[in-house]
């Protein structure tokens, strides 16, 4: 059964054709100049035809995130359906190359390459570690991305944009209307317990820079994500007389912590995170503590809230996704849609439709405003932060999405004079 | 519980074809000549298609392939320490951390990001890539001799601690690894040569724009090649008979001479100087590498690679590679095409679902047709085609002593 079909001399033609093939010039891959190509008086850059303008969605459908991930994409295609029914921009319907990561940074920057070269900007990035992942492909590639975050540490990244207040902001805002409306004096101790990591971080440095300025004492906590019960660290708040208590947790230990709380008697005021709640901790046994001592601090809009823009947002989305709940993801995954349109829009006036030209259309917007859903965004000063405005809203099983807003956008004045340490 | 292992690693199990020639128990040597060749045939005709697949396919292939080479490497390291040696390790991401972020740590250089300052020993990448390997060994060989204390599902709990260890110092100590936000890798560089896509100056090779993926490609390749022949010498010669004597039976290694916690400690060491050396192919394949990436998650991966690949063979661990760390974004990329999936933003089963759904049927399909692994269905196929090369040949020229089967 030897095998001398396969002599020495039948290997050696074949490697010999294999050469003749790939040094013939068979490849299919020639350097594409197509893509960047212009049409009448617009440059149009990768993903932009005629007919259409492609962007890429690099998002979480499988993971720890696939409820928000989903209730983005219900805002984004509520906005951009109706926007091309009406035209689309710039003349072209906008469309979506939707790509799956599940939170693992290996399959993002796996489906960024693939995106990369078929779209003209990310109109989502979700994920905190696949955001660090790809920020440096971000920056080469001049990809301007809407980033599912909410961090500081974005601001450096000129492509990166962040939809309303960074986490910092909001926990300044939340302490300053804490201190106002809670009877909060010089001397008082605040509790703060965070997450290790990128979040957690951001929120405290705010949370040290507004006590520092009310001249009240901070109180840190440092948890791990993996941390189930906050009984030990509500506890100790407690012992050492804390009048409030922000969190910067997940939902699950936002509970623990109000539920705690509750129980052992301590009356202080929690105020947490946007991120650190979600709708689904109102069908817990934690609801009734969370409903009478939580509060969120968050630049982004409830469902439920009266002006214009989450109105239509509510109404479009009860017709169309009846029996889906009803997040504030929606919400802003609707405002993403807006800022993205203007971007287009401004682009086009500009007769770029490429990613430089994106870039200069993103940083001349000075004044967006989308109807309420989120704060005003100014993204004309790079580095600096594009919205310092909150709602002070709490958690309501009876509203719709769960939350009823308490004060409308605010700005206090140590939010206007801060400044992010990196 | 001393035995439960070799349970799980079956003592005579085919190991792919890889032991055949060398060990006793392998194929008589007269016949080695014919599958050799035909061996060789087919390993040339691969290593052509991989040389030739940068000018062909787009970027996405490109990336998945410089994951799966690293996935590769890291995989050989892990084959060797549980199939050859029979010592399970569930810190594999450990030491292949260790590789990554030694390398970043020791090319980079020291510089300010917003408040944190990184440090970095700006060393050439090539020297930076031999001591991440070296680094990782040195964490091997500090962790050897609890693996020569532990054994079996004991020693994996063990090794499992490496994991939570590692990841706590990589999100608390920024100075070395960027903590959360994680630090750019530098381009890898040889002899001159940088494996990066620079502005001023573009590599074409006949017309094609040759940019960082395309290069580390190559690289890729031949660090594969060279990691997969190495594993192959090491297994084939005396140290692979040692490490074998050790997992079937330790007393009567002992006996036959082979000083068993030594060798333990030599296959914990060339283990994770594998996942080192994997570890520096996964940095640069990343472009900037994060803590959550060297979680649980991976260890376990590469785990799977192993097993699914057939343990104990190199070519199964490397196809097992590719098939853990390929198929899911394969799968991904070809899902929407299915019929009866849920329109965007809706409720049921989305495409990212059923290509979640796709992979975990796939791997356990492979492993109850074949529960040898990739390896065993890989020789599988390599005697089929060599029983159809027979028949083609024996149909032309008949042959009285060789009868047609």
């Amino acid at each position: 059964m030897s095998w001398s079909s396969t002599s020495p001399r039948r290997i050696a033609a074949l490697a010999a054709l294999a050469a003749l093939l790939v040094a013939g010039g068979c490849t299919t891959k020639k350097a594409d100049t197509a893509n960047a190509g212009s049409s009448g008086k617009l440059a149009t850059g990768p993903g932009v035809t005629d007919q259409a303008i492609k962007l890429g969605v690099l998002s979480d459908r499988t993971g720890p995130f696939a409820a928000a991930g989903k209730g983005i994409e219900q805002g984004r295609l509520l906005f951009w359906d109706e926007r091309n029914a009406q035209g689309g921009v710039c003349g072209r319907k906008v469309e979506f190359v939707v790509k799956d990561h599940g939170y693992n940074t290996q399959n993002a920057v796996t489906a960024y390459a693939q995106l990369k070269t078929g779209v003209l900007a990310l109109d989502e990035l979700l994920g905190s570690p696949v955001i660090a992942a790809l920020q440096p492909n971000v920056e080469s590639d001049k990809m301007l991305t809407l980033a599912a975050s909410w961090s500081s540490s974005l601001l450096g990244n000129p492509y990166v944009v962040i939809t309303g207040t960074t986490y910092d902001v909001e926990m300044i805002n939340g302490v300053d209307w804490l201190s106002r409306n809670k009877g909060l004096s010089k001397g008082d101790k605040i509790g703060h317990i965070f997450l290790e990591g990128d979040f957690g971080e951001n929120a405290v440095a705010g949370s040290r820079a507004a006590t520092k300025e009310l001249g009240l004492q901070l109180v840190e906590h440092k948890i791990k994500p993996t941390d189930a019960d906050l009984t030990a660290q509500v506890t100790a708040l407690r012992a050492a007389g804390a009048k409030a208590v922000l969190l910067t947790t997940t939902p699950p230990q936002t509970a623990s912590a109000v539920a705690v709380a509750e129980a052992s008697g301590f009356d202080a005021t929690f105020l947490a995170s946007f991120p650190s709640f979600s709708p689904a901790l109102l069908k817990s046994p934690a609801r009734a503590a969370l409903e009478k001592k939580l509060l969120l601090a968050t630049s982004i809009a409830p469902v439920s809230a009266t002006s214009a823009g989450p109105a239509a947002v509510r109404t479009a989305l009860a017709a169309r996704y009846p029996d889906q709940p009803k997040t504030s993801f929606v919400i802003y995954g609707y405002a993403q849609g807006q800022i993205m349109a203007k971007v287009l829009d401004a682009a086009c006036k500009n007769g770029a439709l490429t990613r430089d030209g994106l870039l200069t259309a993103f940083q001349s917007l000075a004044d967006v405003q989308t109807d309420g859903l989120v704060a005003p965004l100014n993204y004309s000063k790079p580095g600096q932060i594009p919205a310092r405005q909150t709602y002070i809203l709490r958690p309501d099983a009876g509203a719709v999405g769960g939350l009823s807003q308490v004060q409308d956008l605010f700005e206090s004045t140590l939010a206007t004079s801060y400044q992010p340490t990196s | 519980m001393s035995d439960s292992l070799t349970d799980v690693v079956p003592v005579d199990r085919p190991t792919g074809s890889d032991d055949r020639g060398t060990d006793p128990a392998g194929a008589p040597e007269p016949r080695r000549r014919g599958p050799v060749r035909a061996r060789y045939a087919v390993a040339l005709a691969g290593l052509v298609v991989l040389l030739a697949l940068p000018l062909y396919a787009d970027a996405f292939w490109l990336q998945l392939g410089l994951f799966a080479f690293a996935a590769a490497v890291a995989a050989l390291g892990l084959s060797l320490l549980l199939g050859q040696a029979g010592q399970l390790s569930l810190g594999h991401s450990f030491f292949v951390a260790v590789g990554a972020y030694g390398y970043t740590a020791l090319a980079g250089s020291s510089r300010t990001v917003g408040v944190s300052r990184q440090a970095g020993l700006a060393l050439p990448p090539a020297v930076a890539a031999v001591l991440a390997v070296l680094l990782a060994g040195l964490a091997g060989l500090l962790f050897s001799p609890i693996a020569a204390r532990l054994r079996g599902i004991y020693l994996g709990i063990a090794s499992l601690g490496l994991v939570f260890v590692g990841q706590h110092v990589l999100f608390n100590a920024p100075a070395l690894t960027g903590g959360f936000n994680g630090r750019n890798v530098p381009d890898f560089t040889l002899l001159g040569f940088r494996f990066g896509t620079s502005s001023e100056e573009t590599l074409f090779v006949l017309g094609v724009p040759f940019g960082r993926e395309e290069k580390l490609w190559y690289l890729g390749v031949a660090v594969t090649a060279a990691a997969y022949l190495c594993y192959r010498n090491l297994v084939r010669g005396r140290p692979g008979r040692a490490l074998r004597a050790v997992r079937d039976r330790e007393a009567m290694a002992a006996i036959m001479g082979v000083p068993v916690s030594r060798y333990k400690g030599y296959a914990f060491l060339v283990s994770s100087m594998y996942a080192g050396l994997g570890g520096v192919l996964l940095a640069l394949a990343f472009g900037r590498i994060v803590p959550e990436t060297f979680g649980m998650a991976l260890a376990v991966e590469y785990l799977a690679m192993v097993v699914i690949g057939g343990l104990g063979s190199a070519g199964g661990a490397v196809l097992g590679a590719v098939f853990v760390s390929c198929l899911p974004a394969v799968l991904e990329r070809y899902a929407a095409v299915l019929p009866g999936l849920a329109p965007a933003g809706s409720a049921g089963v989305s495409p990212a679902v059923a290509a979640k759904f796709g992979y975990g049927a796939a791997v356990i399909v492979l492993l109850l047709v074949e529960p040898g692994g990739a390896a065993a269905a890989g020789s599988r196929l390599l005697a089929a085609g060599r029983r159809f090369g027979c028949r083609v040949r024996s149909r032309r020229i008949p042959h009285p002593s060789q009868p047609a089967r």
